[in-house]
């Protein structure tokens, strides 16, 4: 809810009060004043400073003000200030001074003495008061703030100085800081502001939205020096003294070397007024966690940043509509100081950093046939519970105890993390037997006593029976079998040698060339039956060897000079060979009869008469060697093969 | 003593080095040490008794699932080592998860028979006794005589028992098997975190891969149940890389 502070009229008796009910506390305002001599422009926008939630007064409230007025005792603080509301004025522009008094418990103040202002015009002036009392505890304070507002003009471009303007109360004279304003020509809209007015909201009708004191998220945490695995509280809040209204946020604050837990996250709008540095905001929390520091050193919390929508008035007196701009803002990182945790830490610490108790369960107390029976270790308390490691489990001959399930859980009550960590270690026991797990211990830090502690379980039983191995227990040859493991590991070696796992590709080609075989045994035993069973098959299978037989025995003949045997052989083989093709009787036939032959198989004529004239030749040659024209045997044995052939 | 030898390992080495360096560790009970001095031997020179080691090393180490994969991969290369059989049966039995493999006598008896020869050697007989068959049954072909068949039948009945145990290993070697590596982990409905958990499985137990999507792997168990693990919880026995020993 945001107070009205500011009011100014040029009649005196106008003035509002809120009655902030969430706070409990009454905060009374009447703003006291005369205009005089005031531009209409001027007036107008102070009147847009106004604020909702304002009552117009009623004549009960001020004669309860003019009570209390009487009954404030003389200021002993005064603050007295000067500001303007822009540094850089155009020529033919106008701007405001403004002198602001305020101090706790004023009585009346003079009017202030302006400097001499030879570079401009002074153009009008007004006055506004209010004055704010709280009731805090039940302590009644009143804050008076007087603003002498002043409207000037430049002159002439260039650097001027406002003097300090002086305020003499009680033989004291205050001054105020001398403003340096520079005067450019034209006019310049949307050029810096200076925000004035420390009591009074900042003005959102300028381009520029001040932030610094009217916007900021606080980042705080509880402490800034901790152990490592402490726990550490964070929180991040957002102050304005703009109306309450939306934000975004901008991503997770970097808490890296941290474990986190979150406390409380804001999910919906809940501002508050609140009081920070004496200034009353709107104030909202919108995150806070625990962080555990995981190493020591000197660590950064990161910043939030967040966009934050700032209601702005509009210029336009009929424009009832307000804008709103998003401004970036982000809050400062902080650092913290983690010690590390003292030497010498003992063995058997897991990380516990708190203060925490333990109690160790079993599920079952009595295991058959090897079932795994739960031992469960449950360590609860306040601190880093979810960084404690598992606790050393005992060596138990006969036992053997697996890696353990971890559940844990974490609840928040208050600012502390509290909540416990169960480690389930299933237990498979291997003989039978009775078996005692003894106490398991768990040391963590206490940062409270700065000092390791160590605590106990109670031990714990159980029986086993029937385990795998219960048959070996007592074995017939009387021996004692306690356990039983896994085969040890194989001796050194000096050369290892690398095992395939693989056969090589080529072994697969030897299938396809098994049935190449199995196929061409069939080929052969068939080609064999044919030859048996058919004459003219087998004729013309053997044709090719019994020619090149004869042939080679024509060649070597001719070698040996014996001609007639020669000539005897090669014909020989031609009808032989064409006896042999078209299974005739060759040998008996007359040269007409194998030309008829032939020619009835569709011998092209060319050669049949080719082959006859070769037969005719060496029957010349066999037998009238003298009057033989041919002189070339070799030559003819030449034609006889080409000849063949083409048949 | 053990500090010098793990800076030793730095150095080159030869597979046998590295191998009795694992052997020193564990028998030192380090078995950390050990497992990555054996793996680091495996990578070098693939070889039964390594893995057997690793295999042990892993076992001590609390890591039953890694254990039954190295076990695994021995028995492929020397599938007649006893110790292996017998390690890695009494893993199995280890397990939390055993009541899953129910495997009777005579399955185990015919996997022993069937798996009598690593894949090499029944490949490599396989094919001799095919090229047998096919030359006695060839020589049945052209000469028709009796005695020929006589040989080739005993002849093709060792070449089916050969063909078929290299076909089993070829099937053991298939890269859908695999090995849960994780303490526990939960089998989900749907390949994603979100959706319901439908089992909860623990190290060692042996499924096989269905099919992939994204970042999960749908997996049955040896009952016929399944679910959606993440990749990172479940190791295969034999990885689908291409040009690796294994």
């Amino acid at each position: 809810m945001k107070i009205a502070h500011n009011r100014v009229s040029g009649l005196f008796g106008l003035s509002g009060f809120i009655l902030n009910l969430r706070n409990c506390c009454l905060l009374l305002f009447v703003p006291v004043g005369g205009l005089s001599g005031c531009k209409l422009e001027r007036l107008n926008k102070l009147k847009r400073q106004e604020r909702r939630f304002t009552f117009s007064s009623s004549i009960p409230t001020f004669i309860l003000w003019l009570i209390i007025i009487i009954s404030i005792p003389f200021a002993q603080e005064l603050n007295f200030t000067a500001s303007v509301d822009q540094t850089t004025v155009g020529l033919d522009e106008s701007f405001t001074l403004n002198v602001t008094v305020s101090g706790e418990n004023m009585g009346s103040i003079p009017q202030p003495e302006l400097p001499s202002l030879p570079d401009f015009n002074v153009l009008g002036q007004s006055q506004s008061q209010s004055t704010n009392i709280s009731f805090i505890n039940g302590k009644m304070t009143t804050q008076n703030t007087i603003d002498f507002i002043y409207t000037l003009a430049p002159k002439k471009i260039g650097k001027s100085t406002i003097g300090p303007c002086r305020l003499k109360l009680k033989d004291r004279t205050h001054e105020t800081q001398s403003i340096e304003i520079e005067v450019v020509k034209g006019s310049t809209a949307g050029s810096n502001s200076t925000s004035g007015n420390q009591g009074a909201p900042p003005a959102t009708t300028g381009n520029d939205i001040a932030t610094g004191d009217n916007l900021f998220i606080l980042c705080s945490a509880n402490r800034k020096s901790v152990y490592t695995g402490e726990q550490i509280n964070v929180s991040y809040e957002i102050y304005t003294r703009y109306p309450p209204s939306e934000f975004g946020n901008l991503g997770i604050p970097n808490f890296s070397g941290f474990w986190v837990e979150p406390i409380f996250e804001a999910k919906y709008y809940d501002f508050k007024t609140k009081t920070y540095n004496g200034i009353n905001y709107n104030a909202m929390l919108i995150k806070s966690a625990a962080l555990f520091p995981i190493a020591a050193g000197d660590l950064q919390i990161g910043s939030m940043a967040l966009t934050f929508s700032v209601i702005q008035r509009s210029r336009d007196f009929f424009d009832i509509f307000n804008t709103t701009r998003s401004v970036r803002i982000e809050s400062k990182p902080i650092s913290v100081r983690v010690l590390p945790l003292p030497e010498p830490k003992p063995p058997e610490f897991t990380g516990g950093v708190g203060k925490f108790t333990i109690n160790a369960t079993l599920d079952r107390d009595s295991s058959v046939s090897s079932e795994p029976i739960t031992l469960k270790v449950r360590i609860s308390g306040r601190g880093n519970i979810r960084l404690i490691e598992k606790p050393k489990t005992p060596e138990i001959s006969g036992l053997r105890i697996l890696d353990p399930e971890v559940k844990d859980d974490i609840k928040i009550n208050g600012d502390a993390i509290e909540g416990f960590k169960e480690f389930l270690f299933p237990i498979i026991p291997q003989t039978d037997g009775k078996y005692v797990i003894p106490g398991i211990t768990l040391t963590f830090f206490n940062p409270q006593t700065k000092t390791y502690e160590t605590i106990l379980t109670s031990e714990l039983t159980f029986t086993a029976v029937k385990t795998s191995s219960s048959a070996q227990v007592n074995d017939a040859s009387g021996l004692k079998v306690l356990g039983t493991d896994i085969n040890y590991i194989k001796p050194d070696a000096s050369r290892l040698t690398p095992q395939k796992s693989d056969a090589p590709w080529w072994l697969l080609t030897i299938y396809p060339l098994s049935l190449v075989l199995i196929g061409y045994a069939f080929f052969y035993r068939s080609r064999r039956e044919r030859i048996s069973t058919d004459v003219s098959f087998a004729r013309l299978a053997r044709s090719d060897r019994l020619v090149k037989k004869r042939l080679k025995l024509a060649e070597a003949q001719l070698k040996k000079n014996q001609h007639q045997e020669f000539y005897c052989s090669l014909s020989q083989a031609i009808i032989g060979y064409a006896g042999d093709i078209f299974n005739l009787e060759a040998q008996t036939l007359t040269q007409d009869q194998i030309r008829n032959e032939l020619l009835k198989r569709k011998v092209p004529a060319g050669i049949v008469d080719q082959l006859i004239e070769i037969i005719n030749q060496c029957d010349h040659a066999r037998f009238s060697p003298a009057l033989t024209t041919f002189k070339d045997p070799g030559e003819l044995l030449k034609r006889t093969r080409e000849t063949l052939t083409k048949l | 003593m053990i500090h010098f030898l793990l800076l030793n390992l730095i150095f080159g080495q030869t597979s046998a080095d590295l191998y009795n360096l694992g052997n020193k560790l564990y028998a030192a009970k380090d078995y950390q040490n050990a497992i990555a001095s054996y793996e680091q031997a495996v990578n070098i020179v693939p070889n039964a008794r390594i893995y057997y080691n690793l295999g042990n090393a892993y076992f001590k180490a609390n890591k039953m699932g890694m254990a039954i994969i190295c076990y695994r991969r021995a028995l492929f290369l020397s599938p007649r080592d006893p110790d292996i059989f017998f390690n890695l049966k009494f893993n199995r039995n280890f397990r939390i998860d055993k009541n899953l493999t129910t495997e009777n006598l005579t399955q185990d008896m015919v996997g022993r028979i069937f798996r009598f020869f690593s894949l090499p050697e029944a490949s490599f007989l396989a094919a001799f006794f095919f090229l047998l068959s096919a030359v006695l049954i060839s020589m049945f072909i052209v000469y028709r005589r009796r005695l020929w068949l006589w040989i080739f039948i005993p002849g093709f009945i060792v070449f089916l028992f050969v063909f078929i145990s290299s076909r089993s290993w070829i099937a053991e070697k298939n890269p859908q098997h695999s090995v849960i590596t994780l303490p526990e982990v939960s089998a989900r409905s749907g390949p994603a975190d979100d959706y319901k958990e439908i089992l909860v499985i623990h190290d060692g137990t042996e499924v096989r891969i269905q099919s992939e999507r994204g970042e999960y792997y749908l997996i049955q168990l040896p009952g016929g149940l399944g679910g959606w693990v993440r990749k990172s919880e479940i190791t295969r026995v034999y990885p689908v890389r291409e040009n690796h020993r294994f």
